[in-house]
């Protein structure tokens, strides 16, 4: 995903949500850790603004641990994503 | 006193109006492409480029529908020297400059990324003073627009270095072929085939970006 280079905010934000896509299913933030490779800190801090922007839900299972899974408004993230880096990149946004 | 002129040679008018509508269509499709984008991203920086393109858009339409009018005039009331249609022409520039460099400067205030409210509000009081001197003297609002599209180069320029893609090349040389035209403008006073220059390099720099968006879409 990275080709070597600093990941940008946007390829982080495409880093969780796909890895939350190829679980195909609510996924505990333990492995969104290890998917993401970021910080507890900094993931925390993802996770919040993807909430936020109705990408992600969280959800609770029958043991009560908290799960993340993708919206509706997360998978037309994903499918747009190479147009909207695209984009992104050419003009620097 | 207002210097409002019939630009370039004579041939050239209304050339230069289409070239404005294709340019005025091209900006359009950037503000589409900021909302769409805006709304997949949920992310207001996409807004605040789109708002720039849509200012510069509505910059375009005053200047072609002022054109249009002016053409009406000559064919309908006979109006047949500058005083005639000094009204239409002088509403339809007025409109264009002011629209033109409020979407620079909202591009600029974007890409400096001035987000202190006194710093915003100096550098907006500084640019609409001179704007409305650029309203009553065109070399105003060129070199005006000129600083603020050189600001602009700059953060393209750096923005290409960073991303190392075509499409951001594709951006920095269309707004550098718009820093040109402005600067093709300027020397219009020395000779008339400048503002033809300036109209050429405005028209290749928006079809680069046109170009860089169907790149986008491709994707």
């Amino acid at each position: 995903m990275n080709d070597g280079k600093k990941r940008s905010h946007l390829d982080i934000v495409y880093d969780i949500l796909a890895a939350l896509r190829d679980k195909k299913g609510p996924i505990v933030p333990t492995h969104l850790l290890y998917k993401s490779n970021l910080s507890h800190d900094r993931l925390k801090g993802y996770l919040d603004e993807l909430k936020a922007k109705q990408f992600i839900e969280e959800v609770t299972d029958k043991n009560g641990r908290k799960r993340y899974q993708l919206t509706d408004a997360g998978y037309k993230f994903l499918e747009g994503f190479q147009q909207l880096r695209e984009f992104t990149d050419s003009f620097g946004l | 006193m207002v210097r409002i002129l019939l630009h370039g040679p004579q041939w050239f008018f209304g050339v230069d109006a289409m070239m404005e509508v294709i340019a005025g269509i091209v900006a359009l499709l950037i503000v589409l492409a900021s909302y769409r984008y805006m709304r997949m991203a949920k992310d207001p920086r996409y807004g605040a480029l789109g708002g720039g393109f849509l200012l510069i858009f509505i910059g375009f339409v005053s200047q072609v529908i002022s054109t249009i009018l002016i053409y009406q005039q000559f064919r309908t009331s006979g109006a047949q020297t500058v005083m005639d249609i000094s009204n239409t022409l002088f509403v339809g520039h007025a409109a264009q400059v002011l629209f033109f460099v409020s979407g620079l400067l909202v591009l600029v205030l974007w890409a400096l990324k001035i987000n202190d409210k006194m710093h915003k509000a100096f550098v907006i009081t500084l640019t609409t003073f001179v704007a409305v001197l650029g309203v009553l003297n065109p070399v105003i609002f060129h070199l005006l627009s000129l600083a603020l599209l050189l600001f602009l180069c700059a953060k393209f320029f750096l923005n290409a270095i960073e991303h190392d893609t075509v499409s951001s090349w594709g951006v920095l040389s269309g707004f550098s072929l718009l820093t040109l035209a402005r600067l093709a403008f300027l020397l219009e006073p020395l000779n008339a085939q400048w503002y033809v220059g300036g109209h050429a390099a405005q028209l290749i720099g928006y079809i680069l970006l046109l170009i860089v968006l169907i790149q986008v879409v491709r994707k």
